[in-house]
């Protein structure tokens, strides 16, 4: 008999969002975080629900067709999705799925746009591309630069600062046990399920029994995979991330930038949050990166994240900046999420990596429904860390 | 009679002073004497710092701080002004300091620089950079805010507010003053309203008498000038003579006024430290003085990674610094409150320490020669910093009584409007919040215009007490790039 079924390993949207799921279909579940609920990426993040291919994602648009259309096809389940996402929670998360553009500003950016609006639409998302003055006429507050945009009607934002809060919430009332200021440092495999040690309140090891594990613990997965002798090829990135002074509502959509790295939204507080993958610099202890404060700003992304947003919408010039911040996240090789199985370990599952903002509670769902009964509503064999093969064929 | 000079984008210098106060200006003097290049920068349009706040050039005011308490600092200040050796970059306020990499290039620093006074006559241009071989931050301190119901009524300032006011304008802002805090500045600007001509409805100790009156013996320890020991029976004298009530174990409860401060609710505090609101009374007057304590400008330090520590009665983040004034990170050096507040003699005294820590380290005196050199400020500086450490400790109410004043309907967070009631509230909802910048993330408060300076302390203090904690486990907000907002528009150099 093991203590509880599931023992999830961080505190961020993803490891809160599943203990919600998992509570929601009677799991016994505890989550440990090392530190507090939503210190990592979930709280640190840009808020952007990007539904159409990102930036990132379209630098070998031609290689990864394949895999970029199955992408596709979790954002139409993310948007179904986040529609009834404060419904369900009973909190106002701040969620606005006002539109959003990505915008292009020479002939080979609209020619990209074209290009990634047909596998968008292949696979049935709705994308429209809509030329200078169209542009111009549903979002008024871009410049004259923008030629053409790609605009996708369930785009929008969601404040990063509530929504993992309000998980963490929903699932302590439907009684799952959320342990935080308690460092995951041991898991060993028992015969029948896995035995997990944690330093608890009175800086005493504490170990918990349990059926499953679900590794959520983002930029630190792979350390976490370590515990229990596996390998999980995940990758910090530093991000950098800038917010101005308030303003008066004037930018209803997500701005995104199809060739330059951009992603402007206004929060509901009026803030204007801009940031679109600029680089940060991670941290080094001992010749190695390390996670124990934040990464180092660059002046160079500040100065450079703010150029692009001030050409796209001019009206930042005007503004003050407030503040910046930086951030690390999990990513993979090939750039989509771990969610799955660890075919070598049974029991061992991973959710990480990948837009976790707008995937995580999809990602969450999908990985609550395999631990649960095996199956998914939406299959995620191509995410499953089987990809990586021959890595963990050696474990002991 | 500050040199104002315009200068190029970039520029470079071999050492950066931050803050041009007393320990900005000491530091400035001694290591140009060494040869070293410095420049000076502070957002205010003329050196001095607060202690010696100068009247703006278009005031001809004639008796100047003519008290012999300020002469050992302006003479200081008339020397710097007079250096030609200094460069001066005045009405800048400095935005961020960047470390330039691993690249032990000959300016590893890169401060930016953000111009005060956006809009105005374009004095300002864009925000230059300023590269640097070392740092010296001696960005000094501020009034501590504290919270009570009524803080934010127009009308009730910090003492230091209105001791600007009188120091560089000799305009009294006001019909009738009461002050009431615990360090014993409170009593220096009521003495100063008093000889402007202004009318002083009394003065409010927290502590009692005895406490007080120790204090009061030594008050040049905490503010500046070690010789001028008659100084306080001086100010006790004129303030009896004007009928200005000086009164101990009394304190404030609440400011009352509809647009602004119509009067004062205050309540004895007993042996214990616990207020009495059955004994309230009430005191009429529209400018209110709050003196408790003061705050260390720190966020530039903490920003540029500086290892601080918690110190509630000299100024709640200070920076740690070793014997030569070095900060934890290499090549920035800390002087003056950003260590802890203790007034402008030990401030200055740090700055020479400072300077020549630099110095040395810039290659202009050898290690001998630089042990020689501190030799003196150094022997000067541990028996008046213990002296003064005891001091700030008389001063220090006790955590004890803001718990008291926190009450819930006080406003916490003035940029965001959050009550102290919201946050406990919020606090309660969600029990595993155990840290300042968590509860930052989950509230809002400190993320305003402010960036948290007027609402940190009483949020670590509300939460400590709530978790039980001492404040250092709770931790400061994050100290971040522009430690004060800065136009977008002049920072990528496009104000079109
Ligand atoms: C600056 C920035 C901007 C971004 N913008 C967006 C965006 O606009 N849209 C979007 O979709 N995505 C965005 N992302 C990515 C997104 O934030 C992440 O993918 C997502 O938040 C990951 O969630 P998570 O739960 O996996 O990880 P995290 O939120 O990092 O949570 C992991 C948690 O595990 C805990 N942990 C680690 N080790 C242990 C241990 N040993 N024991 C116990 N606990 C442990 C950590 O303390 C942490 O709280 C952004 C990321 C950054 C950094
Ligand atoms: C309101 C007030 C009134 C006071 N009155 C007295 C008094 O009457 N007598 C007394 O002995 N002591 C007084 N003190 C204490 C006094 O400030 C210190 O003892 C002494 O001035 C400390 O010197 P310093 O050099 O450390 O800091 P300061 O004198 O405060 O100088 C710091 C300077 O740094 C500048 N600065 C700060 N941040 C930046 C930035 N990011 N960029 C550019 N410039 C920056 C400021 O403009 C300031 O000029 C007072 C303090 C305050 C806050």
């Amino acid at each position: 008999m093991k203590d509880i079924d599931v023992a999830i390993v961080g505190g961020g949207l993803i490891g809160c969002a599943s203990a919600y799921y998992l509570a929601k279909a009677g799991a016994r579940v505890v989550l440990l975080e090392r530190g507090q609920i939503n210190q990592g990426a979930s709280g640190q993040n840009a808020g952007s629900l990007h539904f159409q291919l990102e930036h990132r994602l379209i630098q070998n648009i031609e290689q990864d067709a394949r895999e970029l259309a199955f992408y596709v096809g979790l954002a139409k389940i993310a948007i179904e999705q986040w529609r009834g996402i404060d419904d369900e929670l009973g909190f106002d998360t701040q969620l606005s799925m006002g539109g959003g553009l990505m915008v292009a500003e020479t002939p080979e950016q609209i020619e990209l746009l074209e290009r990634k609006s047909r596998i968008e639409q292949s696979q049935g998302l709705a994308v429209e591309l809509l030329d200078r003055e169209e542009a111009r006429r549903k979002a008024p507050y871009v410049s004259e630069c923008v030629r053409a945009a790609l605009y996708c009607a369930s785009e929008g934002h969601c404040n990063p600062r509530l929504l993992t809060p309000a998980y963490a919430c929903k699932a302590a009332e439907l009684g799952a046990s959320i342990v935080t200021g308690a460092p995951v440092n041991a898991i060993r495999r028992d015969r029948d399920g896995w035995r997990v040690t944690f330093r608890n309140d009175a800086r005493s090891d504490e170990t918990i029994r349990s059926s499953a594990i679900l590794n959520a613990s983002g930029t630190n997965a792979p350390a976490v995979a370590a515990m229990a002798n596996l390998h999980l090829p995940l990758f910090p990135v530093a991000l950098t991330m800038n917010v101005t002074e308030k303003a008066a509502p004037r930018v209803p959509h997500l701005v995104q930038h199809v060739g330059r790295k951009l992603s402007l939204k206004q929060a509901d507080d009026g803030n204007l949050l801009i940031g679109g993958g600029w680089a940060a610099v991670l941290r080094q202890r001992a010749g190695r990166w390390s996670d124990s404060r934040s990464p180092d700003l660059k002046l160079a992304s500040v100065l450079g994240n703010l150029r692009v947003a001030a050409d796209i919408v001019p009206l930042v010039k005007s503004l003050r900046l407030l503040r910046t911040w930086t951030g690390t996240t999990a990513i993979t090789a090939d750039q989509l999420p771990v969610l799955g199985e660890i075919a070598e370990a049974p029991g061992y599952f991973a959710a990480a990596g990948g837009s976790g903002f707008t995937y995580g509670p999809t990602y969450a769902r999908l990985i609550s429904e395999q631990m649960l009964t095996g199956k998914t509503s939406y299959p995620i064999e191509p995410f499953s860390p089987v990809r990586f093969g021959v890595l963990n064929a050696f474990v002991g | 009679m500050a040199m104002v000079i315009t200068v190029a984008i970039a520029v470079a210098t071999e050492l950066a002073i931050v803050g041009a106060g007393p320990a900005g200006m000491a530091a400035a003097e001694v290591a140009a004497g060494h040869g070293v290049e410095v420049t000076l920068v502070d957002e205010q349009a003329v050196p001095g710092g607060q202690f010696l706040r100068q009247p703006p050039p278009q005031f001809g005011v004639s008796d100047w701080l003519g008290d012999p308490v300020y002469r050992e600092g302006r003479r200081l200040l008339e020397r710097v002004s007079a250096d030609r050796r200094l460069e001066w970059i005045m009405r800048s306020s400095v935005a961020g300091i960047f470390s330039n990499g691993d690249d032990d290039g000959d300016e590893p620093f890169t401060l930016v620089l953000n111009p005060v006074g956006e809009g105005d006559s374009g004095e300002g241009g864009a925000p230059r950079q300023l590269s640097a071989r070392r740092v010296l931050i001696a960005s000094g301190c501020f009034d501590l805010p504290v919270a009570f119901p009524g803080w934010t009524l127009p009308g009730v300032m910090a003492a230091g507010g209105i001791q600007a006011f009188v120091k560089s304008q000799q305009l009294v802002p006001g019909k009738r003053f009461l002050f009431a805090g615990s360090h014993p500045l409170q009593l220096v600007v009521a003495d100063q309203i008093v000889q402007a001509g202004g009318s002083v409805a009394g003065v409010l100790f927290a502590q009692s008498s005895s406490r007080a009156l120790a204090l009061l013996k030594h008050p040049s320890v905490l503010l500046g000038n070690a010789d001028k020991l008659s100084q306080t029976a001086g100010i006790l004298w004129r303030l009896r003579r004007a009928g200005v009530p000086v009164r101990f174990r009394q304190t404030v409860l609440s400011a009352n006024g509809t647009d602004s401060l119509e009067s004062v609710t205050t309540v004895p505090v007993g042996p214990d430290g616990a207020i009495d609101s059955d004994a309230a009374e009430e005191i009429e007057c529209d400018r209110l003085g709050v003196c408790f304590a003061f705050s260390t400008s720190s966020e530039l330090a903490r920003q540029a990674g500086v290892d601080c520590r918690w110190d509630a009665s000299r100024g709640g983040w200070i920076a740690k610094h070793d014997d030569n004034m070095a900060s934890s990170v290499p090549g920035v050096f800390v002087a003056g409150e950003t260590t802890g507040v203790a007034g402008s003699d030990i401030a200055a005294l740090e700055g020479q320490v400072a300077a020549i820590g630099c110095a040395a380290e810039l290659g202009k005196i050898d290690a001998r020669q630089a042990v020689e050199l501190a030799r003196l400020p150094r022997r000067q500086l541990s028996r008046r910093a213990r002296f003064a450490r005891l001091l700030s400790e008389l001063a220090w109410p006790g955590a004890s009584l803001f718990d008291q004043l926190m009450s819930d309907s006080a406003t916490l967070c003035k940029c965001e409007g959050l009550t102290v009631g919201m946050l406990r509230t919020q606090l309660g909802r969600h029990p595993d919040i155990r840290t300042a910048s968590a509860a930052k993330l989950l509230s809002r408060a400190g993320m305003g215009l402010c960036q948290g300076r007027y609402c940190h302390f009483a949020l670590t203090r509300l939460m400590a007490r709530q978790l039980g904690v001492p404040e250092e486990r709770v931790g400061g907000f994050t100290s971040r790039f522009p430690a004060k907002p800065v136009s977008i528009g002049r920072l990528i150099g496009d104000d079109s």
